[in-house]
């Protein structure tokens, strides 16, 4: 039965925001379970010193734990308690198995224009639609 | 944007009437029953195929058993299935579009692009891509199983 | 050019390095290494003698700081499941490429050493960045995989400081002086930085840079090379760095804003196309000279004491990066190796950085159980 465990992928973006806008939403109308995923890209490629690594690990899970509070006071006020996952990885790959393993009914993200990516590999709204073994939905 | 109520108002659903189809079809309908919202078919024909009085009204026959009352159905004619989507989206004024995702990893689209990636880039609405195909995720976990 | 228009351009591409490493995701190093590549050899400028003396300290600057980064208590509680792996991990790459260059590829026996030390390696922070990335860093696996890392690490730089030693008296002092600081330095370093530390002015930092060089000096006299005594002085400072993390963190600003991508670029520079070009042939055998003993020692091994990821632990103890380029750089500034060979071994380098590792991402990396997964309330 669709809408009863919602997913919503945030990543702070502007295309993420309105996605999550419209998750509370839905979530709200359909009195739905919502969670809401950030991912964590992946950390510096072929580094050379554990400091650059660390650095960015840092940076990432302050930018995060910031991300995952503003997300969960803005469903507070609609009523909604949310819970927020972070997970590292590639976005596409980890929202779609996530989405699989905790049998979630709906996939909403934002879509976020990237022109050269885009046309390359497609997008990660693309990828996660590919992948994904429940609906998803893309909010312009 | 005024949202009265619900911001789900009208969603649209494409198909060609296969079973594949149906399930996109079915989850439009869901939708559109869950949060008290019209529900429009749109069948696409491509030329040299002809639309007949007969396919709209079979075609609406279908939506009203879905969504009684609230259903649509509309037969639109164009060579390009994206963008003959795209345009009922915007004549139909619906808030969500519904597509199936059959083709998705299509060889022959590389060039073009595939239906329903190219709906959710030339649309400024809402769309779902619903997996028509269940079985698309388990053939993917096969093939990494494979690999480990 | 003259020395502050080649500054100029470097500074510009060290500035774009950084630039383009956040956009894309890959290591600063890796980019300012390509970096120096293409500058060097668009503009087909040599390195110049400021820069290769900046670049010479700050590969101490970096060994050093490998060594502050091992997890010592981790390293204590694991080293018995690790040292195999670790110690075949280099002798079995350092042997078979190290007889490979000598009778296959005509290089004499000081070269032979050098290219057998550089593919010996096994990166840290590439395979660290991979753990983090997996959550396997905090299971006995990965905390496994890293102490291995780390006895291969020792293996090179002492491989660097021991086998090119020539003995004349200088020895005396520079093991005198290493044996000294690396007991002296720990202690009295709570004094010496309580009393001076926490101040702009970074003394600490500067009796770390004062004791480089010196060792540098003394190393150089002995004809031998600082790495083993800075690496070793960096493990025995390394618990200091975790009670002490502002001064870490100083210490990393200093070297990443100017000294490593001195080091890269001049890595980079020095790589010549043309030579390159020429030899991919070469270039292939010493990358499978890399590879296959890797593989053929760890492996077996491997499946004993990381099952079930042997694969994914063979595939990152083959990886290789800085110290690779350590060493290479190294051979050429004492004149063992010409750019040719240099040149192909620091090709081999970075590409044994993202070969395996690329692979055991796409195709090894366990998943379920290991994400790196913080769940709000």
């Amino acid at each position: 039965m669709p809408f009863e465990r919602i997913l919503v992928a945030i990543d702070g973006s502007e295309a993420s925001n309105r996605a999550f806008g419209k998750a509370l939403e839905l979530a709200a109308l359909a009195k739905a379970d919502l969670t809401a995923l950030a991912i964590e890209g992946p950390l510096p490629a072929y580094a050379a010193t554990i400091a650059e690594v660390d650095e960015v690990k840092r940076e990432k899970d302050l930018f995060f734990d910031a991300l995952a509070s503003r997300a969960r006071e803005q469903a507070a006020r609609d009523g909604i308690e949310l819970t927020v996952v972070v997970r590292a990885g590639h976005a596409a790959e980890v929202i779609s198995s996530f989405a699989a393993e905790g049998g979630y009914d709906l996939i909403v993200l934002g879509h976020k224009g990237h022109f050269l990516r885009d046309h390359l590999l497609g997008s990660t709204a693309d990828r996660v639609a590919e992948h994904a073994a429940c609906p998803v939905m893309i909010v312009r | 944007m005024k949202e009265n109520g619900s911001m789900v108002r009208r969603v649209l659903v494409a198909t060609d009437r296969s079973e594949t189809a149906e399930v996109a079809v079915r989850f439009a309908a869901e939708m559109a029953t869950r949060f008290g919202a019209d529900l429009v078919l749109v069948q696409v024909v491509i030329p040299p195929a002809t639309t007949s009085v007969a396919m709209t009204e079979d075609l609406v026959r279908h939506a009203r058993e879905l969504a009684g009352d609230h259903g649509f159905g509309t037969v639109v004619v164009g060579d390009d299935p994206a963008k003959a989507i795209i345009e009922a989206a915007e004549t139909e004024d619906v808030d969500v579009v519904v597509v199936g995702n059959v083709g998705m990893s299509g060889r022959k689209e590389f060039l073009l692009g595939n239906v329903p990636n190219r709906v959710s880039h030339g649309t400024r609405r809402t769309v779902v891509i619903v997996n028509t195909m269940q079985r698309v995720e388990e053939q993917a976990q096969k093939k990494r199983r494979f690999f480990r | 050019m003259s020395d502050i228009a080649i500054a100029a351009l470097l500074a510009g591409t060290i500035l774009i390095a950084s630039t383009v490493s956040v956009e894309i995701g890959l290591s600063v190093a890796l980019i300012e290494l390509l970096g120096g590549f293409v500058v060097g050899n668009a503009f087909s400028i040599d390195v110049p003698s400021w820069l290769s003396f900046i670049g010479s300290f700050a590969g101490i600057v970096l060994v050093f700081l490998a060594g502050a980064e091992v997890d010592v208590p981790q390293f204590r509680r694991e080293w018995r499941a690790s040292i195999s792996i670790g110690l075949v991990s280099f002798f079995a790459p350092f042997a078979v490429v190290g007889l490979l260059c000598y009778y296959g590829l005509g290089w004499n026996h000081r070269q032979a050493e050098i290219g057998g030390l550089a593919l010996s390696t096994t990166s840290l922070a590439v395979v660290y960045a991979v753990l983090v990335e997996t959550g396997l860093n905090r299971d006995l696996v990965g905390k496994r995989i890293m102490s291995a890392t780390f006895v291969t690490d020792i293996g090179t730089v002492a491989g660097l400081t021991i086998l090119f030693i020539k003995p004349t008296i200088w020895i005396v002092p520079f093991v005198a002086a290493s044996i000294a600081l690396i007991v002296g330095l720990p202690r009295l370093s709570p004094w010496f930085f309580g009393r001076y530390g926490d101040r702009v002015i970074e003394p600490e930092i500067k009796l770390v840079f004062a004791i480089l060089f010196l060792l540098m000096w003394l190393g150089d006299r002995a004809n031998s090379q600082a790495a083993l005594p800075a690496f070793v002085l960096g493990l025995v400072m390394s618990s200091h760095y975790v009670q002490h993390r502002m001064e870490q963190e100083r210490m990393r600003v200093v070297a990443f804003a100017f000294l490593t991508p001195f080091f890269f670029l001049k890595g980079g520079m020095s790589v010549s196309a043309h030579a390159l070009w020429a030899n991919l042939g070469v270039l292939a055998i010493l990358f499978v000279g890399k590879m296959v003993p890797k593989f053929g020692g760890v492996y077996p091994l491997a499946r004993r004491f990381t099952a079930p990821h042997a694969t994914f632990t063979t595939l990152l103890m083959s990886t290789g990066l800085t110290f690779g380029t350590i060493t290479s750089l190294y051979g050429l500034n004492a004149g063992i190796i010409d750019r040719t060979k240099f040149s192909l071994l620091i090709a081999v380098v970075i590409l044994s950085a993202i070969v395996p590792t690329a692979i055991a991402q796409r195709f090894f990396q366990p998943r379920a159980g290991h994400d790196r997964e913080r769940v709000g309330s």
